[in-house]
């Protein structure tokens, strides 16, 4: 019930902006209309002319009237040819692909014992003096970029869900935490942290080094990678 | 690249043409004004048409105020989504303020004007505003905002769970809520 009366609300204010973003909109196109109609007359504003040039051709030079079924009727169509064509071939292919697949995987397992995946490329640009990534990155993070900056190895880490972390990784001091963060249970141990409007931040301390992560929408994106980090995954 | 749109009907075909005819040059110009760069802008109006293509049937009347709407949504996110693409760096935005959860249901909504109501969608940020109305003014499940935003599902919902939050907030904050008598 409580979800329904919101909505109501919601649905009211997101019904008066489009109206009144729309009819804004449309003033602006009869505007934007007239003055691109004086100045085309006029031979000025070669540029805008240019962008509407290119634009119909990459946009409506591909406009047909062919029917959608069709198109797909024909696509199938060759697709059943070329099936019919190819499997009595493919069969002498797939045991091969097989053993060679499996040789492969044994020999990128042995190769990924020694690097996290997630490190990729910036494995191989890590500074001198920065602190490797030893534990598991979740599936959705990945390394972007790390530097060093005076003793602290920062990593800036690439999220599938579009909520990037930066990580930092510094030599335990034995500093308390700041006053202002909250201290939280994770899988045994005490992190602490905040969860605030686009501002989200864990750090603590684990076999000499203190870790400080920080993102923008989510707590949930850091606690996994901290259970990680934790539990030596 | 050239695209290659077929359409299943004659009225299908007009009606894309008339989006397409009334509509271009505005979107180029909103995307130019976005990504300061006509290449670029060129290329975040082709996407935002085969958004539209894809979703054409949701669109009735061409010239309407909420079909305009609709399409400068497209455009703007798929401009803001190339314009993301070209920053290398993260930007954390440590604007660090406490979210208090509000429930609406003791309150009505006050008298707000049209000037009003902009500024309150405005400020929920690109992200949280394109989800907010599309599903709100659109009534679009999350599945088609996902397609039109081009982000997961997952996505769509946390955005929209945060934009319902940050507007209930607004809204407190600007005084807009008067309680229940």
């Amino acid at each position: 019930m409580k979800e329904n009366r919101n909505d109501d609300i919601f649905r009211q204010i997101a019904g008066q902006y489009t109206e009144k973003f729309g009819e804004a909109l449309l003033e602006e196109n009869e505007q934007l209309t007239r003055v691109c109609a004086d100045a085309e007359m006029a031979g000025e504003d070669a540029a805008a002319e240019e962008m509407i040039r290119n634009l119909d051709h990459k946009v409506y030079s591909g406009v047909t009237k062919r029917r959608r079924g069709m198109v797909q009727m024909i696509v199938a169509a060759a697709a059943c040819l070329v099936f019919v064509m190819v499997i009595p071939f493919a069969g002498r292919f797939i045991q091969k692909d097989f053993y060679d697949t499996g040789n492969h995987m044994e020999e990128s397992t042995a190769k990924s014992e020694e690097l996290p995946d997630a490190m990729g490329d910036a494995a191989e640009a890590l500074p001198p003096a920065a602190m490797p990534i030893a534990f598991q990155l979740p599936e959705n993070l990945t390394v972007k970029q790390v530097k060093e900056d005076n003793g602290m190895t920062i990593y800036q880490l690439s999220d599938c869900y579009q909520d990037d972390v930066v990580l930092q990784m510094e030599e335990d001091r034995g500093e308390l935490p700041d006053q202002s963060l909250t201290a939280i249970e994770l899988d045994g141990s005490i992190v602490y942290g905040t969860s605030q409007d686009r501002y989200q931040k864990i750090c603590f301390s684990s076999s000499g080094v203190t870790y400080t992560l920080t993102c923008r929408y989510d707590i949930n994106t850091l606690t996994s990678l901290c259970k990680n980090i934790l539990n030596g995954l | 690249m050239i695209l290659i749109l077929t359409f299943s009907s004659q009225s299908e075909k007009d009606k894309f043409e008339q989006i397409y005819n009334k509509y271009k040059r505005l979107m180029l110009y909103k995307a130019y004004g976005i990504l300061k760069d006509s290449m670029l802008a060129e290329d975040a109006v082709s996407e935002a048409f085969i958004r539209i293509y894809k979703n054409l049937e949701k669109i009735e009347d061409t010239e309407a105020k909420q079909t305009v709407a609709f399409v400068m949504t497209i455009v703007r996110n798929t401009a803001i989504n190339l314009l993301n693409k070209q920053k290398k760096n993260v930007m954390l935005d440590f604007d660090a303020q406490q979210e208090d959860s509000f429930d609406l249901e003791q309150h009505v909504l006050g008298k707000i004007t049209a000037e009003q109501v902009t500024i309150l969608v405005e400020r929920l940020g690109d992200e949280m505003r394109d989800v907010f109305i599309l599903k709100y003014a659109y009534d679009l499940p999350h599945k088609e905002i996902a397609g039109l935003l081009s982000i997961t599902e997952n996505h769509v919902t946390v955005r929209l769970h945060r934009a319902r939050k940050r507007m209930a907030k607004l809204l407190v904050e600007g005084g807009y809520i008067d309680e229940r008598e």
